[in-house]
């Protein structure tokens, strides 16, 4: 499509109608300065090919020029595919769209309103919006080619755009006006799955949901019924179990009862023979017993005499033996008495030994206690000494008015700024000279001293001042001396300043000398040592203690040693020797000791033989008291035996007797016992048994019953329940669930196929696409930038999205970059991407103002593409700078605001 | 002797193939239930066997047992039934409720003992287990019986292809155990045994009442007549059941032939008591989704109930018209990918859910939406 004349009446600035064109095929610059309306006609070249023309709203009427009540109109002659059309559209007051064609010599009409919006919209594969005016999403192919005012980066590509490129790059994408399709299967699929895939929950949930909810219910309610129909099942075979365990409990039970009547008829036979064996038995027992039993009176007859005979002999023994026993214990028991007597006279010379030992302590404790009373009172003396020399110093050192050394320094210090500013001063002073040749009377007016001054010949005379020294020499004339000013009163104020510094720093010393003042201060430190050494004496000797504590210890001896001399008065003419008196009180208590053990040892010894020769006698006496009454149990047992009044031949005699009953007994016993063993075992035990057993049966009979009882309930209950009828039921409600579910499913995953089947197609072509686009544009961007920026990378969405330089070392967003760059990346991609889309046709590339960033230089390289870019492109640029675009020979300009002021 | 050979009620049966109109299916056996005893009133029968399966299972809801007692307690002469395997007597089954007290005319049969009935003598086969392998008829020996003599059993006879031998029934049981007609209950479809000598003496009677789609020879009674002692016994087939289960089956090769389908349902009888099953296959071209939709409205609206395959039914591949009004790119390649998937035959880069239903219904919504956004 070549665009061949655009006009434009009503239309914002263009009150008129304003004719622009004709345009040529290749580059074409309209300028003007701001404000003159290129981007208006540039927003009449969009208008006219995408909007309806009965479009309303606020954005169509503010075409309206300011203040008038107008009808936006625009025509756009255009040629495409070999034939040429003439757009006219108007909009707002009786919008009207008329397309003609131009056909022998004229413009014949070729469609009206919509159709003739549509057939326009076809020629750049734009868009029709859904309400309201269009915006860049709308333009088609125009996305690409033209670029707006401060818009050459390209915000949106629609999905027939992106397709398109993909069709002119052969990669079986395009798609023109595929868009509403893909939202339509988008829509689709999000009323039925969230982003994530999944099913959607909740108020929007698809059918699918409640349907498989139910079904879960219905499910779970299956499976209650089929337990329920198992439990059925169950009880009615565990009946037909309990019914048969029952009937065979109950034909046991009969024939345990026969069992036990047999074994009962035995057992009373069996008790029959058993009852006489016992008799037997107790006859053998009781015949045994009674010859037994006199067998045992002989016996303990004989034993009980031969043991009376030997406890006599014994008794007879130890009654001989007593008077022996007596006699020992009284000879044990005078000897004790004499080892007491002797312990007893012994301990009375304990008193000797506590006053010996009482004496040595005292005479110790005198000894020292008047040792310390000595050391006390020369400790005292030299107390008093020391105090009193210090006392001494401290008052020849109160008397002594020294300067201290701070004083003393600041003294030194104001005798030296003093001497320093005199020193100073006689330098600054003007000293003029005077060696007269005969006697002369100066008149000294201006100096240190004034007045007149006798100067003798040959000797010379110095007059000093400042700043003037003057003198008159009579008869000769005013000599006048001048110097510097300023410096002499300084020196003078800081000497006074001085003075009176040291004035009254030496006030109170007697003397301002400083050599005098230094030994002043030497004296006094001398004094003040010596003082220090004294009390240093005075506290060595109290040694941390006050005087009082001294003088209360003294007291505290000397009352000891008083109380001492009281007790020993010959002590005071003679101190004892407290060694000597200690060993003899150790010898005493030593020799007291000794004879105290032995006393006690022997009297110890003597205690003991007696204590033994009486528990000796004790014994004895004992022993035969135990004689004497086994000598009469004895006679009293033998008394007993023999009370049968029997003789021994006697009870011989009858002992014999009981033998042979005996053996008579013995004989019915055994006949008995062959009686019994005919039973092969106790017939009583089987009867036990068998009892056991019968109840057990019994129990069996009574358990099944009940249990049969329970289950038949149980089996009543459940069938009541028709679990079969209820499952019919559940099973067709889940049959016809599963159905639906299966159809809704099947719909929703039919869904999901066409909607990741179509974004998976989309996601390839894209990819497929992006490589050339990547590659012309990096191209492009290399001519006018060079390589610093690198490969231009694109995203998904066949926009560029970063640039990788190598600087860099990672991609770096397009945003980043500096703006002329920016613009330039851009300016690169649109013109990569219109080469992509069309091969065949020449398309309008129209730039609105677009290189405001870019630099001399690279504009250059610009408009050499732009150049080249004619051989494919008919290339309209709007600009308020043409004087950049003249060098471009073969360029048609258009002066704008030539062209208005033509028009008005 | 005349009496009324009726097996397999199947009383209570779950109809879970039909889904909503399961309820109406089992109401409509007891209804078919008392036209058995009409029918027997109106060809004076002398009384009526039940051959086994009077009800689907002894776990059936109490108030059927009283219902069916009811029913034939409604027939002026007896009624003779037999526990067959699906209500075999055990505890707890429909036979120990006392409804069967309740009428005098019935006598439930549950000992391997010859009754007498009008005209001679019966020899019931009751079953008291749901399966076993031995012949319930085995024990009955009639040959020295002077009466007619006839057997009632449930099971199946040899020859029937099963998984295993359930209660098998020897070719010759009658010939063997000396009767003079044996009634059999088991399989649903009537069915009759010609002996050696050209007679038929066994038979099933089949269900009274059809219970699925394909049942055939089902919905039936027999009316028995037995002269004398070993003459051969006249059977007649009576027409009992209502409901009808119908079957079509169609291959779609054009677009005529859904139209076809169309008329055929259409001229369907009684389609207010017919459960309808239409299988379709063959291939479907994208403008005929609206005339299947059509069919499945019309099958819906009429018939009691319908169920509609059209699983086998796959688009057309051929079909590039309205793939090519697709807009180039994506959306055309997304179709021809689904045309792809939703051929069977393909099974490489199938993806685990793109089955070839999943991939039809997905081709078909893709030209709906197509035709939406451009009408």
């Amino acid at each position: 499509m070549i665009l061949r004349s655009l006009t434009v009446e009503g239309w914002r600035c263009f009150v008129k109608p304003t004719p622009l064109g004709p345009f040529a095929d290749g580059l074409n610059v309209i300028h003007g300065p701001n404000g003159v309306g290129k981007s208006t006609l540039m927003g009449a070249m969009t208008r006219g090919f995408f909007d309806n023309h009965a479009v309303t709203g606020h954005a169509v009427r503010a075409l309206q020029p300011w203040g008038r009540d107008l009808t936006p109109s625009v025509t756009l002659e255009f040629e495409h595919e070999e034939e040429r059309y003439r757009l006219m559209k108007r909009f707002l007051s009786s919008p009207f769209s008329k397309l003609s064609r131009f056909e022998d010599g004229d413009f014949v009409p070729l469609a009206e309103g919509n159709a003739a919006n549509e057939r326009v919209r076809k020629v750049l594969a734009g868009e029709m919006p859904g309400k309201g005016v269009t915006d860049e999403r709308h333009w088609g192919l125009a996305q690409v080619l033209w670029a707006p005012q401060r818009g050459m980066a390209i915000q949106h590509l629609s999905t027939g755009t992106a397709a398109a490129i993909q069709d002119s790059l052969g990669a079986q994408m395009a798609g023109l006006g595929g868009e509403a399709l893909e939202a339509k299967i988008s829509e689709a699929y999000s009323s039925v799955f969230t982003p994530s895939g999944t099913l959607r929950r909740g108020r929007h949930a698809p059918p699918v949901v409640g349907l498989e909810e139910q079904l879960t219910r219905q499910e779970s309610k299956r499976q209650e019924l089929l337990e329920k129909l198992e439990e059925f099942d169950q009880s009615s075979r565990r009946i037909q179990d309990l019914t048969s365990r029952r009937d065979q409990a109950l034909r046991d039970q009969q024939q345990l009862e026969k069992d036990l009547q047999r074994a009962r008829r035995r057992a009373e036979e069996y008790r029959q023979v058993l009852s006489q064996r016992d008799t037997q038995e107790q006859s053998v027992r009781a015949a045994e017993a009674r010859h037994r039993q006199l067998q045992q009176r002989m016996d303990d007859i004989h034993r009980a005499r031969k043991e009376l005979g030997d406890i006599q002999q014994q008794v007879d023994t130890t009654q001989a033996d007593a008077p022996l026993k007596l006699k020992e214990v009284e000879q044990c028991r005078q000897i004790t008495g004499t080892a007491k007597s002797e312990l007893e006279h012994v301990r009375t010379r304990r008193e000797e030994v506590d006053a010996a030992d009482s004496r040595s302590r005292r005479a110790a404790s005198y000894v020292e206690q008047q040792r310390t009373l000595d050391d006390t009172d020369a400790l005292i003396e030299k107390i008093d000494t020391a105090r009193g020399q210090l006392d001494s110093l401290k008052g020849q050192r109160s008397g002594l008015v020294a300067p201290d050394a701070e004083t003393l320094r600041s003294i030194q210090q104001a005798i030296k700024t003093r001497d320093d500013a005199r020193v100073k001063l006689e330098a600054a002073l003007i000293t003029v000279s005077v060696v007269p040749d005969r006697d002369l009377q100066l008149e000294i007016l201006t100096a240190e001293e004034t007045g007149l001054q006798r100067v003798l010949v040959g000797q010379p005379c110095h007059i000093m001042g400042s700043p003037v020294v003057e003198l008159r020499v009579p008869d000769v004339g005013t000599f006048r001396a001048t110097g510097p000013t300023g410096s002499v009163e300084e020196l003078r104020e800081r000497i006074a300043e001085a003075e009176t510094q040291i004035e009254a720093l030496a006030e109170g010393f007697g003397t301002r000398n400083l050599d005098e003042l230094r030994q002043l201060r030497g004296r006094a430190d001398a004094l003040d040592s010596e003082i220090a050494q004294a009390e240093a004496v005075l506290n060595t000797l109290l040694g941390d203690r006050p005087f009082e504590q001294i003088q209360q210890q003294r007291a505290r001896s000397a009352k000891v040693v008083e109380e001492i001399l009281a007790e020993h008065p010959q002590w005071a003419e003679e101190s004892p020797d407290a060694g000597w008196l200690e060993l003899e009180a150790k010898q005493i208590k030593e020799s007291f000791v000794r004879d105290v053990h032995a006393a006690e040892g022997c009297w110890e010894k003597a205690e003991e033989a007696w204590s033994l020769a009486r528990q000796t006698q004790a014994v004895h006496a004992d022993r035969l008291r135990q004689l004497e009454q086994r000598v009469a149990q004895a006679q009293r047992r033998l008394e007993e035996l023999t009370a049968d009044g029997k003789d021994d031949d006697e009870r011989k005699d009858e002992l014999n007797q009981l033998a042979l009953e005996w053996n008579a007994a013995k004989g019915l016993l055994e006949k008995a016992n062959q009686d019994l063993a005919k039973f092969a075992g106790d017939p009583r035990e089987e009867i036990e048994v068998l009892k056991q057993q019968l109840e057990q049966f019994e129990k069996q009979a009574t358990d099944a019953a009940a249990q049969l009882h329970h289950e038949e309930g149980r089996l009543q209950r459940l069938a009541s329940d028709a679990p079969y009828s209820a499952l019919a039921e559940v099973e067709e409600a889940i049959d016809w669930l599963q159905k639906s579910t299966h159809g809704e499913r099947l719909q929703n995953e039919a869904v999901r196929l066409l909607y990741e089947t179509v974004s998976e197609c989309r996601r390839s072509a894209i990819e497929a696409v992006a490589g050339p686009v990547e590659q012309m544009a990096t191209q492009t961007l290399h001519r006018i930038a060079g390589g610093r920026l690198g490969r231009i990378e694109f995203a998904e969405t066949l926009l560029p999205e970063s640039v990788s330089p190598q600087a860099a070392g990672e991609p770096v967003a397009i945003d980043d970059v500096s703006g002329g760059e920016h613009e330039q990346i851009h300016f690169a991609v649109r013109l990569a991407l219109a080469n992509a889309l069309f091969k065949d046709e020449r398309q309008p590339f129209v730039l609105d103002d677009v290189f405001t960033f870019t630099d001399t230089a690279r504009l250059a390289r610009v408009l050499k593409i732009l150049e080249e870019a004619t051989e494919k492109f008919q290339i309209l640029v709007f600009t308020c700078h043409p004087e950049r675009y003249r060098g471009l020979p073969q360029a048609d300009f258009f002066d704008l605001e030539e062209i208005v002021a033509a028009s008005r | 002797m005349k009496f009324i050979h009726t097996a397999d009620w199947q009383i209570g049966m779950k109809a879970a193939h039909v889904g909503t109109v399961g309820a109406r299916v089992r109401r409509e056996r007891l209804e078919s239930a008392r036209r058995v005893v009409e029918s027997a009133k109106d060809h004076a029968a002398d009384f009526i066997l039940v051959a086994g399966d009077t009800f689907e299972d002894n776990a059936v809801d109490r108030v059927l047992v009283q219902k069916v007692a009811d029913i034939l307690g409604g027939f002026s002469g007896r009624v003779y039934i037999i526990p067959g395997n699906h209500d075999p007597r055990v505890p707890g089954s429909v036979w120990e409720h006392p409804a069967w007290e309740s009428h005098d005319n019935l006598t439930v049969l549950c000992q391997q003992q010859p009754v007498q009935v009008p005209g001679g003598l019966l020899y019931p086969c009751p079953l008291s287990e749901k399966h076993s392998p031995r012949d319930p008829t085995a024990w009955i020996d009639a040959h020295d019986e002077t009466k007619i003599a006839i057997g009632v059993a449930h099971g199946s006879v040899e020859g029937i292809i099963q998984d295993e031998r359930d209660y098998p029934i020897a070719a010759n049981a009658t010939t063997r155990a000396g009767l003079d007609y044996l009634a059999l209950g088991h399989w649903h479809s009537t069915a009759t045994y010609e002996d050696d000598s050209g007679a038929f003496r066994m038979a099933y009677s089949g269900t009274h009442e059809t219970t699925a789609f394909g049942e055939r020879a089902s919905g039936n009674v027999l009316l028995v007549e037995i002269g004398s002692p070993g003459d051969k016994p006249q059977l007649e087939t009576l027409r009992i059941g209502a409901l009808k289960w119908k079957q079509i089956e169609k291959e779609v090769l054009s677009e005529g032939h859904l139209e076809e389908v169309r008329q055929v349902i259409e001229s369907v009888e009684d389609p207010a008591i017919t459960l309808l099953e239409l299988r379709l296959s063959g291939v479907l071209h994208a403008s005929q989704q609206p005339q299947l939709t059509r069919i499945e409205e019309l099958v819906e609206a009429r018939f009691l109930y319908s169920r509609v395959q059209r699983s086998g039914l796959l688009p057309e591949p051929q079909d590039e018209g309205w793939v090519a009004k697709l807009p180039v790119g994506p959306l055309q390649q997304a179709a021809r990918r689904l045309q792809r998937l939703s051929d069977p035959a393909v099974v490489e880069g199938r993806p685990e859910s793109a089955t070839p239903e999943v991939a039809t219904q997905a081709l078909l919504k893709l030209y709906a939406m197509l035709h939406e956004v451009n009408p």
